[in-house]
């Protein structure tokens, strides 16, 4: 799945970042392959605010369709 | 000094240099580099970036600055390390002595946070100082510290491995920071940016905005300091005494005629201009430093990408109606040459400058409610056309939104008005030369009988296509000079309330004012630059004598 299909109030493992430039300024806004984030509103088609980090970010519905997400469960203590 | 955008730079470094510079809540307000003196070093401000990869100009320029640093302070912001850790590894990878001050210590207590940075300063091996700029703490220690560094321990990272150094900056952070909890939208945001409630407010904010400068102060204000101060005190002793002293001819006009420099360029630019641009600066301090502007930018995403831009540029538009040369130079945060160039063309071509903007809201307040309306709906079915036809014409393509939401904050008041009176000084210093320079020139057309003779040569184009006197000639050609003062030209011709909409809606769309050609030019060439003024003329003519035919 994409972040388009985040469900607000859920954590996501960020699996993959197909464009090369989204993935650059991904990495610099802290947001790499790997790491999880917490889909914090969205609306139809973007853009969606996801938090990491303890800062929030909003992606617009192009960038947020390359960015490969999977629900993370596991909940860290 | 180098940090993120918004970590709070430019507050440290009037804490270190205690000297003003423009400090403001949104990320990459600081275009222009600041340079002062701590202790009798010279410190330097960079841009604030979120990474060294030369992928725009900030970027570049503060690698260039950074490559003469003795010293490298990296200020970060203790609420958002795991971003910041990026450009600090980024940073410590170049082996020059560095420090790093962890910021907002304040904010990270009150989000009751845990960091470690003991942790820190052993991982990164390079002193790591906490503090708070809002404060004033920590900077004492900072200096302390800056005193006594030595070179660093060299992280050994090749500088161009993205992933990698984000994997680095994730271990640290998760090394140093307790689990953070849910990160939520204050009831404030999510009302921000839900598209009904967003909007609403936006309309709002932009109504306060018209109200605010259009009728209380080019109203209740302008009347005191132009109508009173000038046309009452200042200008009827001073214009007889030099009428009586003065002999008659060329220098009296220059000084005190029709269009001289006292009786119009000084009258206009202080009496006139200067209260609505320091409350047209006043407003927009309030907007940048609140952090409205990121919020805007999420909600309008979608309405921007039929133009080939995406939310951001929200922030130069809003800007472009303080002032579009300004709007022009701060394209520069949208990330491809395609999304600048189409803005600045917008820019240049539908988006009234604040001075314009307050007269022109001034004028049309004044015919009634309905003409302002039909004003901004007619600019923006301009504005809106114009994009897309660019979007469709040019090639490439333009990238998505990625953008940081700062905080929402309070405004400090006393960073609002510091601000805000900075900016207005400089409008002065800018503006005050060209209008005396104008006042000159028009004076001298007049004198030498070339302004009736261009009034002439225009008529065709004014009487017979948009069917005005030949007489607003006069205030187009000040209107080249500033624009504003172009329109406040137009409150001296006897016109019809159609007359004066057509006027006004020309003159908007007309060539930009010759500050922001030349910036226009600097920015994307001389080829733009003419462009885009060709493109205005022609625009703006056939707009007008539409209207005038309508009307
Ligand atoms: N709570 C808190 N706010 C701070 C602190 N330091 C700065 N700020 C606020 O953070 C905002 C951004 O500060 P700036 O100094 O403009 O940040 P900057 O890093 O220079 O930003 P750019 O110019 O975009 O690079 C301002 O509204 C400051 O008032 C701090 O220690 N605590």
């Amino acid at each position: 799945m994409n972040l388009l299909a985040a469900f607000p109030g859920k954590r996501y493992i960020v699996l993959k970042i197909k464009d090369a430039k989204v993935r650059q300024q991904a990495n610099s806004l802290g947001i790499g392959e790997g790491e999880d984030v917490y889909c914090v509103a969205r609306q139809k088609g973007g853009p969606v605010i996801i938090g990491s980090g303890g800062q929030l970010v909003a992606v617009g519905g192009e960038v947020a369709r390359s960015i490969q997400i999977a629900p993370l469960r596991t909940k860290r203590k | 000094m180098a940090g993120n955008p918004n970590v709070g730079k430019s507050l440290v470094f009037t804490n270190l240099t205690k000297r003003y510079v423009e400090v403001s809540n949104y990320p990459g307000t600081t275009v222009d580099i600041s340079r002062g003196l701590w202790q009798g070093n010279p410190v330097t401000d960079t841009p604030g970036v979120y990474a060294l990869n030369g992928s725009n100009d900030e970027e570049r320029l503060t690698e260039a600055l950074l490559s003469d640093a003795d010293v490298i302070i990296n200020v970060v912001d203790g609420t958002s390390l795991r971003r910041d850790l990026y450009l600090t590894l980024q940073l410590s990878a170049r082996g020059v002595p560095m420090v790093v001050l962890v910021n907002m210590m304040d904010e990270v207590r009150r989000q009751q946070l845990q960091l470690d940075l003991a942790r820190l300063e052993t991982l990164l091996g390079v002193p790591v100082v906490a503090g708070a700029a809002a404060t004033g703490e920590g900077m004492a220690e900072l200096g302390q510290v800056v005193k006594t560094i030595g070179p660093g321990k060299r992280q050994r990272l090749r500088d161009q491995d993205g992933d990698m150094l984000r994997r680095r900056a994730n271990e640290i952070y998760q090394a140093i920071a307790a689990f953070q909890g849910k990160p939520q939208l204050s009831p404030l945001d999510k009302w921000l940016t839900r598209p009904l409630s967003g909007l609403f407010t936006a309309a709002l904010v932009m109504a306060f905005i018209w109200w605010a400068v259009g009728r209380l102060v080019a109203g209740e204000v302008v009347d005191f300091t132009e109508g009173v101060v000038f046309k009452r005190w200042l200008l009827p002793p001073l214009v007889t005494i030099l009428q009586k002293v003065l002999p008659q001819g060329l220098l009296q006009h220059v000084l005190v005629g029709e269009f001289g420099i006292f009786t119009m360029a000084v009258a206009y630019g202080i009496g006139l201009l200067l209260p609505l641009v320091f409350s047209f600066y006043l407003l927009l301090s309030l907007l940048e430093d609140s952090g409205y502007l990121p919020r805007l930018a999420v909600l309008l995403d979608n309405t921007f990408r039929p133009l080939g831009l995406n939310g951001k540029a929200v922030i130069p538009l809003i800007l472009g109606f303080g002032c579009v040369t300004m709007a022009v130079i701060s394209t520069r945060m949208l990330t491809t040459k395609r999304e600048r160039i189409i803005l600045a063309f917008l820019l240049g071509l539908a988006v009234p400058c604040s001075a314009q903007t307050g007269v022109i809201a001034m004028m049309l307040a004044t015919m009634g409610y309905g003409w302002l309306v039909l004003y901004g709906l007619l600019l923006m079915v301009i504005f809106v056309m114009a994009g897309v036809i660019l979007n469709k014409t040019m090639p490439g393509r333009s990238d998505g939104l990625f953008l940081e939401l700062p905080r929402l904050r309070l405004p400090r008041p006393r960073n609002i008005l510091s601000k805000s009176w900075a900016k207005s000084k400089a409008f002065l210093k800018d503006a005050l030369p060209l209008f005396v320079l104008s006042a000159c020139l028009i004076t001298l057309l007049d004198y030498w009988g070339g302004l009736a003779a261009m009034e002439k040569l225009a008529a065709p184009v004014t009487e017979a296509w948009l069917k005005l006197p030949p007489t607003v000639v006069r205030a187009f050609i000040m209107g080249l000079i500033r624009r504003d003062f172009g329109a406040a030209g137009l409150l001296t011709i006897e016109l019809s309330a159609g007359q004066r909409f057509v006027a006004l809606m020309t003159m908007t769309l007309f060539v930009p004012c010759i500050a922001s050609v030349l910036v226009i030019i600097k920015e994307h060439g001389l080829l733009m630059g003419f462009a885009i003024t060709l493109t205005s003329l022609a625009v703006a003519l056939l707009a007008g004598g539409l209207l005038a035919a309508i009307i």
